[in-house]
C-alpha cells in the first residue's frame, strides 16, 4: 500500500471478543477450508504468508457463513485488512451488524 | 454526419412507473430499497432488493398478451409506451422499415426460466408451454417489434450490466450511418429470484442493507430491476416533424478490459469514456456531470474513480459525480437507460442528483459527490457511465439541445 494508512501499526495480538472461543472456531475454519498448516496461523500472518489464493479466500468465507451461519460481504474494511488479527476483527464486525432479517415473505 | 436526438423516455423501476417518478427520487435521493419479498427465498441470507413493487401487468396490456411475456418484457412494454408516446410519433410512423428496436438485457426471462426449472426438478411434468419464448435474451425486443409493427434491425445487446448502454449506443450509430431514422432502444432486466440471489450472495458483492458507493464502510450492491426505453431520431428529421428534441446523444464509446472476467480495468473504463468524449467531439472540460456506474463494490468504486481522473486530470476535483443505485438498486442489464433517463433529466434541470449513503471519504475514491442532497448546477454535457463483469465498458454522452 503506497496511500497513506492513518490506522497506525497493525496488531500484533488478536482482538478481544465478548465470545472467547470465536477466535479458534473461525481459525479451524481457515486452517481446513484455506487448507492451510496451523501452526502458520498467527495475529501478524498475511494472506500472502500463508499462501491464500483468492479462491481458498472464498472458500474460507464460504466456511465461516456455513459455521456461522451468517453473510460476510466483500466490504471495503475486509479488503483493507493488514494481517489476521484484523481480518478477523472485520468478520466478527461484519456478523454482528447484521440487519435483523425480515421473517415473513418468504 | 447526421446527429441523434433523444424524443422520447420511458421507465419502470423500485422507484414507480414512469420517468417523472424515476427522476424525483434520484434528485432528491429517496431510496426504493426495501425488504426483500420474493417466493422460494427462505434461506437466502440477503434481504433487501430494489424491486418494482405491486405491478400489475394487465393494467398496461391485455392480460392475454401479458401472460405470454416474461416480467422483463411486460417492464419493456410499460417503458417503450411511455417513451413512445412522449415522442409525439404516431403509430404509422413509428411502423415500418426505417425503425429499429434494440433492447438489452443481462440474463432475459430469468423469473420464466426459475419458475420452469423449478417446477420441472420438483417433478412437475407441464411446464409453462411458452418457457422458450418467453425467456429468450430477444423476447422484449421482438415484442416491442411485434406490439409497433417495427421492422428494422430488430436484435438485444447481452453485456451484463453494459448491455443497455451498448443497446443506445450502436442505435446511435445505426442512424448516424442512415442505416436507419429512429429506433425504441433501451434496457430491462427482471432477476430477483431466489437462486439468482444466491448466485449473488457466493459473489459476496451484495450488501447486507445499504448501497453506499465511493463511501468508505462500503459492502456492495443492491440488486434492482426494471427497464429504460428510449425513442432516438435522426435530429433533422426530429426537428422536421417539429418534435421536442428533450437531449441530443452526442457520444458513445466502447472498450473491452481483455483482461479478467471480473476484475475491473482502470484503462479499459478510461478508455470508454475517452472514446465517447472523441465522437461527441467534446474535451474532457465540457463535461458537467457524470453519472457514474457507482455500484459500491470495493473494486469498481477504486477502478470508476481512478479511470475518472485519468480521464479528467485535475480537473475531476471540480466535477460533480454521483451514483443512482442507492436509489434504484443496481438494475443490470436495464442500469444504462435508467441512469440515462437520469442524466437527460438532470441535463434539463440544470440539477445534480443527490448522491445518498456516503459514510466518510475513502482515499481510494477521491471525488466530488453531492452528499448534501441535489445541486443546482450549469452545464451542457453529462457523461454516464456502464461497466459490466466480464470486461465490457460503455460511456454515453447527452448534451443539451441546440
Amino acid at each position: 500500500m503506497t496511500d497513506e494508512d492513518t490506522r497506525g501499526p497493525a496488531p500484533t495480538t488478536w482482538p478481544q471478543l465478548d465470545d472467547p472461543d470465536m477466535i479458534e472456531r473461525i481459525i479451524k475454519v481457515i486452517v481446513e477450508e484455506g487448507k492451510v498448516e496451523r501452526d502458520k496461523i498467527a495475529p501478524e500472518a498475511t494472506l500472502q504468508t500463508l499462501g491464500l489464493e483468492s479462491i481458498e479466500v472464498v472458500m474460507v468465507l464460504m466456511g465461516l457463513e456455513e459455521e456461522f451461519d451468517t453473510y460476510i460481504p466483500m466490504s471495503s474494511d475486509l479488503s483493507e485488512a493488514r494481517n489476521l488479527s484484523e481480518l478477523i476483527s472485520v468478520i466478527v464486525a461484519s456478523m454482528q451488524s447484521e440487519p435483523a432479517a425480515p421473517t415473513s415473505g418468504g | 454526419m447526421r446527429k441523434v436526438a433523444i424524443t422520447g423516455m420511458g421507465a419502470i423501476s423500485a422507484a414507480g412507473i414512469g420517468v417523472d417518478a424515476l427522476w424525483l427520487a434520484a434528485r432528491d435521493g429517496v431510496s426504493a430499497v426495501g425488504p426483500l419479498d420474493i417466493t422460494r427465498g427462505q434461506s437466502l441470507r440477503v434481504r433487501v432488493a430494489a424491486s418494482v413493487k405491486d405491478f400489475d401487468p394487465a393494467s398496461h396490456a391485455p392480460a392475454d398478451v401479458m401472460r405470454r411475456c416474461d416480467r422483463f418484457t411486460q417492464f419493456a412494454h410499460v417503458a417503450a409506451a411511455e417513451a413512445i408516446a412522449q415522442s409525439g410519433l404516431g403509430a404509422d410512423e413509428i411502423a415500418g422499415p426505417r425503425t429499429a428496436a434494440i433492447i438489452g438485457t443481462g440474463i432475459g426471462g430469468m423469473n420464466t426460466l426459475d419458475d420452469g426449472c423449478f417446477d420441472f426438478y420438483s417433478g412437475v411434468k407441464r411446464v409453462d408451454p411458452l418457457s422458450v419464448p418467453k425467456l429468450i435474451p430477444s423476447a422484449a425486443t421482438s415484442h416491442i417489434s411485434i406490439t409497433h409493427r417495427i421492422t428494422g434491425p430488430c436484435f438485444s445487446v447481452t453485456s451484463a450490466c453494459s448491455s443497455a448502454s451498448q443497446s443506445i449506443g450502436i442505435a446511435a450509430m445505426l442512424i448516424r450511418s442512415g442505416a436507419i431514422d429512429r429506433a425504441v432502444v433501451g434496457g430491462s432486466e427482471a432477476c430477483i429470484t431466489a437462486a439468482t440471489l444466491r448466485a449473488w450472495e457466493m459473489m459476496r458483492v451484495l450488501s447486507p442493507d445499504v448501497c453506499r458507493p465511493f463511501s468508505a464502510g462500503r459492502t456492495g450492491i443492491v440488486i434492482g430491476e426494471g427497464a429504460g426505453v428510449f425513442v432516438l431520431e435522426a435530429e433533422d428529421l426530429a426537428l422536421a416533424r417539429g418534435a421536442k428534441v428533450l437531449a441530443r446523444l452526442a457520444g458513445y464509446g466502447t472498450t473491452s478490459d481483455a483482461r479478467d472476467i471480473i476484475q475491473p480495468d482502470v484503462d479499459g473504463a478510461a478508455n470508454a469514456m475517452s472514446a465517447a468524449l472523441a465522437d461527441a467531439g467534446l474535451a474532457p472540460a465540457a463535461i458537467g456531470y457524470v453519472n457514474a456506474h457507482g455500484t459500491g463494490t470495493v473494486l469498481n468504486d477504486i477502478n470508476e474513480a481512478a479511470a475518472l481522473r485519468q480521464v479528467f486530470g485535475e480537473g475531476v476535483g471540480e466535477l460533480p459525480v454521483s451514483s443512482s443505485k442507492p436509489v434504484i438498486g443496481h438494475t443490470l442489464g436495464a442500469a444504462g437507460a435508467l441512469e440515462l433517463a437520469i442524466t437527460v433529466r438532470a441535463l434539463e434541470a440544470q440539477v445534480v442528483p443527490a448522491h445518498i449513503n456516503f459514510k466518510a471519504p475513502d482515499a481510494k475514491c477521491p471525488l466530488n459527490l453531492p452528499t448534501a442532497g441535489p445541486q443546482a448546477h450549469r452545464f451542457e454535457a453529462a457523461l454516464s457511465n456502464s461497466f459490466a463483469f466480464g470486461g465490457i465498458n460503455a460511456a454515453l454522452i447527452v448534451s443539451r439541445p441546440e
